[in-house]
């Protein structure tokens, strides 16, 4: 355990962290510039590859099936084979998150569609938008 | 150190990894979906300073493949290569570098490339556009990193100071 004794010392922070914490800010800065938003016209539902819900932002949506209930608070409950995941649309900012789930890990929870797409692995759920539209964050 | 008192410790971080890798995965994300405060990587980290790589490769397998068995099998896709990468970069770190970097930046370091693997891999499998959420995933595995450093430095303090009680101990006896 001799290597443990490099380690001890009064404060737990060393002048040379410094550098460690630029190279972290150098990735964060990297990776903001290669991220951007995404939008579209509306969006599509599917589990287990079956389209079950078509929203279109300030024009109404079509459910498919009946995975899909529509709760008291506007928010869509949507059941899959394993479990179920709730969806809030925000027609105004042309956006919709996934406010809860119970998989495992709960990866999906607070997830974007704005990001991209959202995608619950453990139950086989994918949003995707309906005619994309990309939005850099940066330049 | 005895091999018995070894394998008694290194069995002990492994259970406690496990054991906060699975209440973290009862709650919700922090802020950004897939962030975690990694309590899970206190424990690893602790083995590969006490023990070293293999030890420490040793508790990473033992709790991915438990996580699996409780979380299934798409904790052991995106936590395996994340898990690896992110030790070995701390290896480099804690072998070549113990006196000048101190292990809440080797811990945060950890945690930022543990979190952007696991999405690049997510990314990969799932054939979605997940960048958005790099900066954002980034910016928490610093602040988990550093938060799981600090956690892991005092108990290397309190381990510290434990040893040297039990060395009076055995000199006034």
């Amino acid at each position: 355990m001799k290597r443990a004794e490099n380690y001890l010392g009064k404060k737990p922070f060393r002048p040379l962290d410094i550098a460690v914490y630029a190279l972290i800010s150098l990735l964060i800065a990297a990776s903001f510039a290669f991220s951007g938003k995404t939008s579209g016209k509306g969006f599509e539902v599917y589990v287990s590859g079956e389209k079950v819900l078509e929203y279109t932002f300030g024009g109404g949506y079509l459910v498919y099936g009946d995975r899909v209930t529509v709760q008291s608070d506007g928010t869509f409950r949507i059941t899959c084979d394993n479990g179920y995941n709730v969806l809030s649309v925000n027609d105004k900012e042309r956006d919709a998150t996934i406010v809860s789930a119970d998989c495992s890990g709960k990866h999906c929870e607070r997830m974007k569609l704005s990001s991209g797409s959202i995608i619950c692995s453990p139950h086989s759920l994918v949003i995707k938008f309906v005619d994309k539209i990309d939005d850099p964050l940066v330049g | 150190m005895t091999k018995s008192k070894k394998v008694a410790i290194i069995a002990l971080l492994t259970a406690l990894s496990l054991i906060s890798f699975i209440l973290e995965s009862l709650l919700p994300p922090l802020f950004i979906p897939g962030a975690k405060i990694g309590l899970a990587n206190i424990f690893t980290m602790l083995c590969l300073i006490w023990f070293g790589l293999p030890e420490a490769l040793i508790t990473l397998a033992a709790k991915i493949l438990l996580a699996a068995v409780f979380g299934g099998f798409s904790q052991v896709l995106y936590s395996a290569p994340a898990g690896l990468i992110s030790l070995l970069v701390a290896f480099v770190f804690v072998r070549f570098l113990p006196d000048k970097i101190s292990i809440c930046a080797v811990c945060a370091l950890s945690a930022v490339i543990h979190n952007l693997t696991q999405l690049a891999v997510f990314g990969m499998v799932t054939q979605a556009s997940v960048i958005y959420y790099a900066p954002y995933l980034a910016i928490a595995g610093a602040l988990a990193g550093t938060i799981t450093g600090l956690a892991a430095f005092f108990v290397l303090k309190r381990r510290e100071h434990i040893q040297k009680l039990n060395e009076k101990d055995v000199e006034n006896a």
